[in-house]
């Protein structure tokens, strides 16, 4: 451990993290609601006025409070627990320094007023993803994963680029508090289908949901804190933000609303599938990952604007939590695949009961956070259907349906992935592990600097229940499901069998991930043909104009150095011309 | 002409900068030996008691007390660069100073006349000090020859006016601008003859502007003379004479504009495209500066086409432009007064690196060099070029806009260049000559690297918060 280069590091973020509890604390309670005037308070730093047009503002209610908190807290345990992760790592300093530049691009995303300014954090965001992704870059998966996560991406920040020229053309303005106004406003302005379509389109790409879901889970071969910290708690989430943040704008039409949703259903239900059949603890929380992130956005269609945010808000605790473990895991271990997994119970104590609130979480057992924030989401689409959510109450009834049956699915691969990394029967790989023990005399347990992030995350995910509602009766339904789904899963491991093979002959389809990639690949290598083509076009067609004209341009440069002889007569020669030819071209006119 | 009649409001500020040089000629007449320091002293004082009476009075107007204060700043800048000098013995201080301050007036009369005698007169005070000071350095052979060029070809130039302005007065009967304005309205003689007559009066200005067809002189004289003289012919000789043409182009010589204003297109359009041509080859700082400078003269010019306009945004817009310039282009000059004494030359192998030699010089060199492009980071210089170009549309001249968009991109090509020489290992530059290091500190080299930081400073600064600048000036 280098204390010389992790000791600033951990002083910066924790510097951050407290600028942004200063300025988070006191807006905590400052609501701007669904639909409401924008609460809370707006700062100008640079009036742009008209000459430039674009002014650097900030505009900080409740929403970004919350989001402020997540990303400092998380940003700060996550910068803790690298420095034992990372301890020895060739590219320690980078890794730190783009963990800070990320989280003040999250803040910036948060905090802003003007939509360019958010623009500007949130692609810094997938510049840093895309950095943090290939930390390993000798690794080829964490090349390629990164360039993937980058790619697509940014087909969402187009979305998110047009959207933004497409509000300044309809509200005549980029600040977000004024949008607001314009639409709490009697007279909002109609026509805000296309708009909600481009940006759902942006938070499509940002949130990895279908079909642009792919990149998440190839986005692990980075560093594991990194998974945790932004692939997990902060920049997915950020679509869930951008959402929130302009709800009016986008429940103003039932059509982007519908979208919303159906995608999200869609989402959800095929991430925790893949969930359930994945053969790696990290691909296994990547999927969650999306499935939960679809449930957030499930919420926010059907009107549940403070369920998305509340289960936004204990997802980025659990999640963070469950990725950390699966890092302390990693750490020990040397790999995520679960195969090589199995029997840690014993050896690893302090990973063990964290992790384990960590997945009671993640499948929504009772006094956990995910309990609270699930049922939230359940009942937000429970009172969807009869009351007026802005879509129609067929999609929030698919939405209920399609949450329920998750939820179920969810508490499976919980269960199957706690078991296989903690219990596990395999005597074969429990040997394996005592001879490595032995051999190395080493303790499995994480050292303390990781095991304390563990322990603080875990009781968040407990004590931030307290700030959920509870809906007695939702809660007891989902409880009798997860109990009911847990019971079964049980029986089904103790048996001996993966819970994943009763998909039976669709288990494959599964493992393949609906080969959607293969169709991505398709069209990369159609992509790269065509662009062949314009390269050569390019090179060979268009690129003889440029230099030619830069050929002329030298040669007349030199002729003009040429030309500067010192001879006076030649000087006032071409003055007298000069001024001859002027006088005649003005008098011919 | 009993004393009330006299303007002292206009006069008193060039009547103050010519009282310093006097004094600096008789200090060191009377009291030798006081060398750089003193003489700086005594300039200073006038450009400062100069810059107190403008301040009070407000000369005429806004405009021409905006030029005046970018005449008065850059010539302060240049009598600290001029400091540099200490050590040159072919460099008399005394004379020097007494013709950099003369010339200084001279620009200041330029733009504060407001008839064309005086006009006359004060290009002929701008000029002859200019040519001394070129001449200055008889040791050497590019000197003396270029200043002989300038001077011929500035008698010609002068000439030409002369002789548009007895025949504007045949026309016209005045030479005073408001009268001039008049009879333009109302003359009864053919429109033809007295656009020619314009043209030949405006040779003399457009000549000292350096635009080209009028440009022959300054790559050499820019070579030829010390570093410090060539930013002054750069900025305040320059300033004055575009301070000078926007006044009569906007004044006396308005009705004619349907007219002139192809001239004032013609000649934009060519010193932007041949200076930045002339330029692209240069591997020595001072010439790439001679030729850029030609280029930005067109781009100063240029907005002047739409003066018809009657709008603020095109009468600022040359003024607002000329600061920005004036700025960048003495922090560039600056770093290559502070080059030469360090490095031992300014040419292109002795700047390799110098970025990473000594960062801070290095930044204000990216920092002036991107200003003068109009390339973010240095955003002022990219308002700048929209200032400039946003006149153009208004008034119409859409080939002049393309042509100048077409330029934006052709002063990048060796801007850029600088900068990435700036901050390239030695031996990837030029033909691997190493550069010679005579490392010359002394007060000299300090007070031009002071002004390099300063100028660092305040481009970092308007760039940030561009209203610092463009809200002072009208």
């Amino acid at each position: 451990m280098r204390r010389r280069e992790s000791a600033p590091a951990v002083a910066i973020t924790a510097l951050l993290a407290l600028c942004a509890a200063v300025v988070a604390f006191p807006r905590l309670g400052e609501r701007t609601g669904p639909y409401g005037e924008p609460a809370g308070i707006r700062t100008t730093l640079v009036d742009g006025g008209d000459l430039l047009g674009v002014s650097v503002t900030f505009f900080v209610d409740h929403l970004s409070a919350v989001m402020l908190l997540l990303a400092a807290g998380v940003g700060l345990l996550v910068q803790i627990y690298s420095v034992a992760y990372l301890a020895g790592d060739a590219r320690y300093r980078a890794y730190t320094t783009i963990i800070q530049l990320f989280l003040v691009a999250m803040a910036t995303v948060v905090v802003a007023d003007n939509l360019w300014m958010l623009l500007v954090g949130w692609e810094v965001m997938g510049l840093c993803s895309y950095l943090l992704i290939s930390h390993h870059w000798e690794l080829g998966p964490a090349r390629a994963g990164a360039v993937k996560a980058f790619l697509l991406t940014r087909i969402g920040d187009l979305g998110l680029l047009v959207a933004i020229f497409a509000i300044g053309q309809t509200f005549g303005t980029y600040e977000i508090s004024e949008v607001l106004s314009a639409m709490a406003s009697p007279d909002a302005p109609d026509g805000l289908t296309w708009i909600g379509l481009l940006l759902v389109l942006a938070v499509v790409g940002k949130s990895a949901q279908f079909p642009l879901h792919t990149w998440l889970a190839d986005a692990m071969p980075g560093p594991t804190p990194i998974s945790a910290l932004i692939h997990a708690a902060t920049m997915v989430a950020a679509g869930v933000f951008l959402v929130a943040r302009l709800y009016p704008v986008l429940a103003a039409s039932a059509v982007t609303m519908t979208v919303l949703a159906v995608i999200a259903c869609v989402t959800m239900l095929l991430a925790a599938m893949f969930a359930l059949t994945s053969h790696d603890l990290k691909r296994v929380l990547a999927w969650s990952t999306v499935s939960q992130l679809a449930y957030m956005f499930a919420a926010l269609s059907v009107g549940g604007y403070d369920a998305g945010i509340d289960h936004l808000l204990s997802h980025g605790a659990f999640k963070a939590l469950l990725f950390l473990a699966a890092g302390s895991v990693a750490h020990a271990v040397g790999s995520t695949a679960l195969a090589e997994l199995g029997g840690l119970r014993a050896v690893m104590p302090w990973t063990f009961a964290t992790a384990t609130i960590g997945f009671a979480a993640l499948a929504g057992v009772v006094p956990t956070v995910g309990f609270f924030s699930k049922d939230a989401v359940i009942e937000a689409a429970w009172h969807g259907i009869g009351h007026d959510a802005p879509v129609a109450p067929v999609v929030a009834a698919l939405v209920l349906v399609v949450g329920l049956v998750t939820a179920v699915v969810t508490v499976a691969y919980a269960f199957r992935t706690w078991w296989k990394v903690f219990f596990a029967a395999d005597p074969a790989a429990a040997a394996r592990l005592a001879e490595a023990r032995s051999a190395t005399g080493r303790s499995y347990e994480a050292p303390p600097l990781m095991v304390g992030p563990l322990v603080v995350l875990a009781a968040a995910s407990i004590l931030l229940s307290l700030a959920m509602p509870l809906h007695p009766l939702t809660g007891l339904v989902t409880t009798v499901l997860v109990a009911a789904a847990g019971w079964f899963t049980w029986q089904t491991m103790a048996a001996g069998r993966d819970p994943a093979d009763l998909l039976g002959p669709a288990r494959r389809a599964f493992d393949r991930e609906l080969a959607m990639d293969v169709a991505y690949d398709r069209a990369g290598t159609a992509a790269r043909g065509a662009g062949d083509v314009v390269v050569a076009t390019d090179r060979d067609i268009l690129g003889f104009y440029p230099r030619a004209t830069a050929w002329v341009a030298v040669t007349l440069s030199k002729g003009f150095t040429k030309a500067q002889s010192g001879n006076a007569q030649t000087y006032v020669t071409v003055l007298a011309v000069g001024a001859l030819l002027l006088a005649g071209l003005v008098v011919v006119r | 002409m009993n004393p009330e009649a006299v303007d002292w409001a206009s006069v008193g500020v060039p009547l103050l900068v010519a009282v310093g040089a006097i004094a600096a000629l008789l200090v060191d007449a009377f009291w030798p030996g006081g060398g750089w320091r003193r003489q700086g002293v005594v300039a200073v004082a006038g450009l400062v008691a100069a810059g107190a009476w403008l301040a009070e009075t407000g000369s005429h107007g806004p405009l021409v007390a905006g030029f005046s204060w970018v005449i008065l700043v850059a010539a302060l800048v240049v009598v600290v660069l001029t400091q540099s000098l200490e050590d040159d013995p072919a460099m008399p201080p005394g004379e020097s100073t007494f013709l950099l301050l003369s010339a200084t007036a001279g620009a200041l009369t330029l733009a504060a006349a407001r008839d064309f005698v005086t006009l006359v007169v004060a290009l002929e005070l701008l000029s002859l000090p200019s040519i001394a000071l070129v001449a200055l350095r008889r040791d050497r052979r590019e000197s003396v020859s270029a200043a002989w060029t300038f001077f011929l070809a500035s008698a010609t130039a002068t000439a030409v006016t002369l002789m548009g302005l007895s025949l504007l007065y045949g026309l016209t009967g005045t030479l005073t601008y408001a009268g001039v304005n008049e009879a333009l309205q109302t003359s009864e003689a053919p429109v033809r003859v007295m656009a020619a007559v314009v043209v030949m009066v405006l040779v003399g200005l457009v000549f000292k502007v350096g635009a080209v067809p009028f440009h022959l002189w300054i790559p050499d004289a820019y070579r030829g003379a010390p570093i410090p003289v060539a930013a002054f012919l750069s900025v305040v000789s320059k300033g004055g004479a575009l301070a000078a043409l926007l006044v009569v182009l906007a004044y006396p010589l308005l009705p004619l504009q349907p007219r002139w204003d192809v001239f004032v297109a013609v000649v934009a359009g060519l010193s932007m495209t041949l200076g930045n041509i002339g330029a692209l080859v240069q591997r020595e700082m001072v010439g790439m500066l001679a030729w850029s400078s030609i280029a930005q003269g067109g781009f100063v010019v240029a907005p002047m086409v739409a003066l018809a306009v009657q709008a603020d945004l095109v009468l600022t817009a040359p003024l607002r432009y000329l600061a920005v310039y004036a700025m960048a282009n003495l922090t560039v000059f600056a770093v290559a007064v502070v080059a030469a004494r360090r490095f031992g030359g300014t040419t292109y192998a002795h700047l390799a690196g110098v970025g990473r030699r000594d960062p801070l010089l290095g930044a204000a060199l990216v920092l002036g060099l991107l200003t003068l492009a109009g390339f973010p980071p240095a955003v002022i210089g990219l308002l700048a070029k929209y200032l400039v170009l946003q006149p153009v549309v208004v008034g119409g001249y859409a080939w002049l806009a393309g042509v100048m968009a077409v330029n934006v991109a052709l002063g990048l090509v060796y801007y850029l260049r600088l900068v990435v020489v700036a901050y390239a290992p030695a031996d990837r530059v030029g033909n691997g000559v190493p550069p010679v290091t005579s490392v010359r500190e002394g007060r000299g080299a300090r007070l031009a690297y002071a002004v390099v930081v300063v100028g660092a400073v305040a481009l970092a600064a308007t760039s940030v918060a561009p209203t610092l600048l463009l809200g002072a000036l009208p």
